[in-house]
């Protein structure tokens, strides 16, 4: 058993007892208030998070998501041990697009990219019990979306694992889902319907959420609207919405035609990155005291980026970029945390066309492709690239989440 | 100013509802909020403020809807239009308005009353014209005069750009014709808030209508005599239907259970110029029947008949009172026909179904249809299925490229319809009136394709204002409302162009 296993069957037990972490016997603005923290802009601690995404770097859990045209969607669960995968189990999902854990149940939420379910114009989302001892996923429940929230293609869970916000890229629209006790979402709660469109004529005619992320040490989300050429602050603990009220706290335009695709989150929660997918551009924000997104940075790319992670070293983000029928490129940026810029430090072929997600567990990079996971060693002292191999064949891989 | 009801207000529970008591499904499926706007002004701003709120509009004219589009609409804003009611005309001499709101027993009395002219609708009073006309709104005038949306030569409209923005624009032949047209059978729920329907001209008001009633005895009704009386129904819309001098008459055939003892069928009947002394063309369609001699109405008396000869009027009686096969026809005041008895009645749960026909029935059909109302099954005897004449003017070929409606080659139209009290009986009722619809359109007379659904070369598929949920299992559904020469993928092209974002949607509104 991994020390990862340990650590979530401790925090498991954690949140039955008295003193449970965050959110579990009490909502989250009153834990944040009963921290001294109050308001949407309120401090976690960071001591806090690191015991939820504190992992054991030689031995983890990944699941990986794939999907095409031979596959209609599985979950594969995979243990990664000293820098090789062995597949646990497999589960069938249709179009697993996104997935994303719960901080502290043995929960994974994983979002169907479909534009129908029984019949009706929605997409859903898949709850799956990790069952660690015998390595297994258990689906557990399938939760509907509102009408005309298609293909969702982004899931975040707020800290205190009560909320799960979920970006519809096809239908233009974020739903938030209360989740419940046992962790299965309920219908959704709050419904927001996107309307915008982009400077492309054909890829933004209208709004599409595509990447959504709650800030690490306030109550926020950050989404990115690649339809709409902007950024959309949330907050989810905003009394259900009316014409005078809604949850969308700020909408911060980029620049026109660009389409921001993805975010990727800074762990000091200072700054972002913001990947461009039709005008290749990386955009580094800070958060301004107020929580206003200030754009600092900005560094166009030869290629579309497809995904952006920052490096478990913080300083580096690392971005993917497909490049037509050749092989995908990865590059390294440098970022400074203070003023936010970047600076391109290194570029790295890898055996793989189209690069869907990453993740960064100390000095290696995780990486799932379109032609199976890869790992890319980083240097350990300059934190780019050293070598990168192919550590499991699964073709189509489009999402992926660390256990 | 608009009137803003919401949870809290004592009316929410009542304004909530639509007719169809099914709806919403839950508290929790209701709209948030529901906005009652009384001109096209306060109907811009309520839509701004909704969308800009990032909140699912829907919107109620008179609040019939078979289906669930507008009254469920969770953590949404329900925009009812139902105090935005006008009736009138631009100036002395310019086209005719009629609000979303107006109720059709009022737009048939303004419209009369005001310029001596009608509008073929339908004949429920109380429906909203907002829904009835942008779906290709039909009633007892249409086989002579069109759809209500054939007559419609401009719509005010509000939509929604990719920006949020609310745009007011005046549609007609010069302005976003792509719209008007969408907008003539296809405008409910697609794409945008119509506020105003225009008519360059409208038909005249008939000054009476011939009525009588053909009512058939269940007891003696074995499945040959059935399967004949059905036959010589459809025969008649078939052929003799065609014909343009038949265009004034007009039929309703009711089939209910057997237990309830009887079904029959409506007759509604005026000459072109709005008379009824001529009234050989109904005879002839009432001999048509001799042969199963249809029982006299006012012994059984109201269950079938919702218009008819026990009413005042001009009567004229025809066979042996004594054999209880005497045959009444009455002529009325048009008008007193028109709004006389078509109240719809209280809200209850309800389910519907529908179907086209370019033919008569088959064999199989009238199997179906005897099999199951003459069955114990608690649908049948809970349901009703209408059998309307169709075609006439509305199969002008020609109207197919101008309007939103695909149908023009049908001669009769059918309404699969159930009703029931409480939430009980949802499930049965749901699965039973399907199974009952599958079954009719399940057969040889149905290419292997398309089993289940009334589409073919005998049928014509289904009627977008009797919604019914249940066609989304066929991924060919816009098909059977739509047809297949084109209509569906141009709606799709409209519905992008003027609605990008797809703020105005439903399970089964025009999708990418």
């Amino acid at each position: 058993m991994s020390d990862f296993t340990d650590n979530n069957a401790a925090l498991s037990r954690n949140a039955e007892s008295s003193d449970a972490p965050i959110g579990s016997r009490v909502n989250r603005r009153a834990f944040l208030a009963g921290m001294g923290l109050g308001g949407a802009a309120i401090a976690l601690s960071p001591l806090h998070l690191g015991s939820v995404f504190e992992r054991n770097a030689e031995e983890f859990l990944l699941c990986v998501g794939s999907f095409g045209a031979a596959d209609a969607g599985t979950l594969h669960l995979l243990q990664i041990r000293r820098g090789k995968a062995r597949v646990l189990s497999t589960q069938l999902s249709e179009r697993p697009s996104a997935l994303v854990r719960h901080p502290f149940q043995s929960l994974l939420y994983v979002a169907n990219d479909v534009s129908l379910y029984r019949h009706l114009p929605r997409g859903t989302v898949e709850t799956f019990a990790v069952e660690r001892a015998t390595g297994t996923l258990e689906l557990v429940g399938r939760q509907p979306l509102s009408l005309s929230a298609t293909r969702p293609r982004s899931l975040a869970v707020s800290h205190d694992g009560r909320s799960l916000l979920v970006a519809a890229f096809g239908g233009g629209a974020y739903n938030v889902l209360t989740i419940d006790e046992s962790g299965l979402p309920s219908a959704p709660s709050t419904i927001l319907k996107q309307v915008g469109r982009g400077g492309h004529p054909t890829e933004q005619a209208s709004a599409h959420p595509s990447d959504i992320l709650f800030h690490p040490r306030t109550a926020l989300a950050i989404a990115a609207d690649y339809g709409a050429d902007r950024l959309d602050i949330l907050d989810p603990d905003c009394e259900q919405p009316d014409p005078d009220n809604t949850i969308v706290t700020d909408r911060i335009p980029c620049i026109g035609g660009s389409g921001p695709s993805k975010i990727a989150m800074h762990p000091d929660g200072e700054l972002f990155v913001v990947a461009h997918a039709l005008r290749p551009a990386l955009s580094a924000f800070r958060l301004s005291p107020e929580m206003k997104p200030v754009r600092v940075g900005y560094a166009s790319l030869n290629e579309a980026p497809t995904a952006i992670g920052f490096s478990s070293q913080k300083d580096f983000i690392f971005a993917a970029h497909k490049r037509g029928g050749r092989q995908a490129l990865l590059t390294a940026w440098k970022v400074d945390p203070q003023k936010g810029t970047l600076q391109g430090v290194s570029e790295t072929a890898l055996p793989a066309s189209e690069i869907a997600a990453m993740h960064a567990v100390d000095s290696t990079l995780w990486i799932a492709s379109d032609r199976g996971m890869i790992a890319v060693e980083l240097h350990p002292e300059t934190g780019t690239p050293r070598r990168s191999y192919r550590v499991s064949p699964i073709p189509d891989l489009r999402s992926m989440v660390l256990l | 100013m608009t009137v803003v009801v919401n949870r809290k207000d004592p009316r929410f529970d009542t304004l909530k509802r639509g007719h169809n008591a099914r709806f919403p499904s839950s508290d929790a499926e209701a709209a948030d909020r529901i906005l009652l706007c009384s001109s096209p002004e306060e109907v811009a701003q309520a839509l701004h403020k909704v969308v800009a709120a990032g909140l699912r509009p829907t919107v109620r004219s008179g609040g019939h809807c078979y289906e669930d589009f507008v009254s469920n609409n969770p953590h949404g804003a329900l925009i009812d239009l139902s105090l935005y009611n006008t009736i009138g005309r631009d100036g002395e001499d310019g086209p005719y308005r009629v609000a979303p709101g107006a109720v059709l027993g009022d737009v048939y009395l303004a419209l009369y009353k005001r310029y001596d002219l009608t509008l073929p609708a339908g004949s429920c009073f109380m429906v909203g014209a907002g829904g009835h006309i942008s779906g290709g709104g039909y009633g007892f005038l249409s086989r002579l005069h069109g759809l209500t949306s054939d007559w419609v030569t401009g719509v005010d409209i509000l939509t929604v750009d990719g920006k949020a923005k609310v745009i007011e624009r005046r549609v007609d032949k010069d302005h976003d014709p792509d719209l008007l047209r969408a907008c003539r059978g296809a405008g409910n729920g697609n794409f945008g808030i119509i506020t105003s329907f225009c008519f360059d001209k409208l038909p005249p008001a008939p000054r009476e209508v011939a009525q009588a009633n053909l009512i058939f005895d269940w007891a003696t009704m074995t499945e040959d005599r059935f399967t004949k009386v059905l036959t010589a129904y459809g025969d008649y819309w078939e052929g003799r239907g065609k014909d343009r001098d038949t265009w004034g008459l007009f039929t309703l055939m009711d089939i209910t259970s057997k237990k309830r003892g009887h079904f029959g069928i409506y007759i509604q009947y005026c000459q072109p110029d709005g008379t009824a002394k001529d009234l050989s063309v109904l005879e002839e369609f009432l001999n048509r029947f001799d042969p199963f001699q249809p029982m006299l109405l006012q012994a059984h008396g109201s269950l079938i008949s919702r218009r008819g000869p026990s009413i005042a009027g001009r009567k004229i009686q025809k066979g042996e009172q004594s054999l209880n096969h005497v045959r009444e026809i009455t002529v009325r005041p048009a008008l007193d026909v028109t709004i006389g008895e078509g109240g719809s009645g209280s809200p209850t749960r309800g389910k519907y179904k529908s179907a086209y026909m370019k033919r008569t029935f088959t064999p199989a059909e009238a199997s179906t249809i005897y099999r199951f109302y003459t069955s114990d099954q608690i649908t049948a005897q809970n349901s009703v299925l209408s059998v309307d004449s169709y075609g006439g003017a509305i199969n002008r070929p020609e109207l197919a490229n101008e309007t939103a409606i695909a149908q023009r080659s049908s001669i009769m139209k059918l309404q699969w319809q159930c009703y029931w009290p409480d939430a009980s009986g949802d499930q049965i009722h749901i699965e039973q009136l399907d199974k009952f619809f599958t079954d009719a359109y399940t057969g040889s007379h149905v290419d292997a394709h398309h089993q289940g659904t009334p589409w073919g070369e005998r049928y014509e598929g289904c009627y977008m204002n009797y919604p019914d949920s249940d066609m989304l299992r066929y991924a060919y559904w816009p098909e059977l409302y739509y047809g297949h020469e084109g209509l569906y993928p141009f709606l799709q092209h409209v519905k992008k162009k003027y609605d990008p974002n797809n703020v105005f949607h439903s399970s089964m509104s025009v999708q990418e």
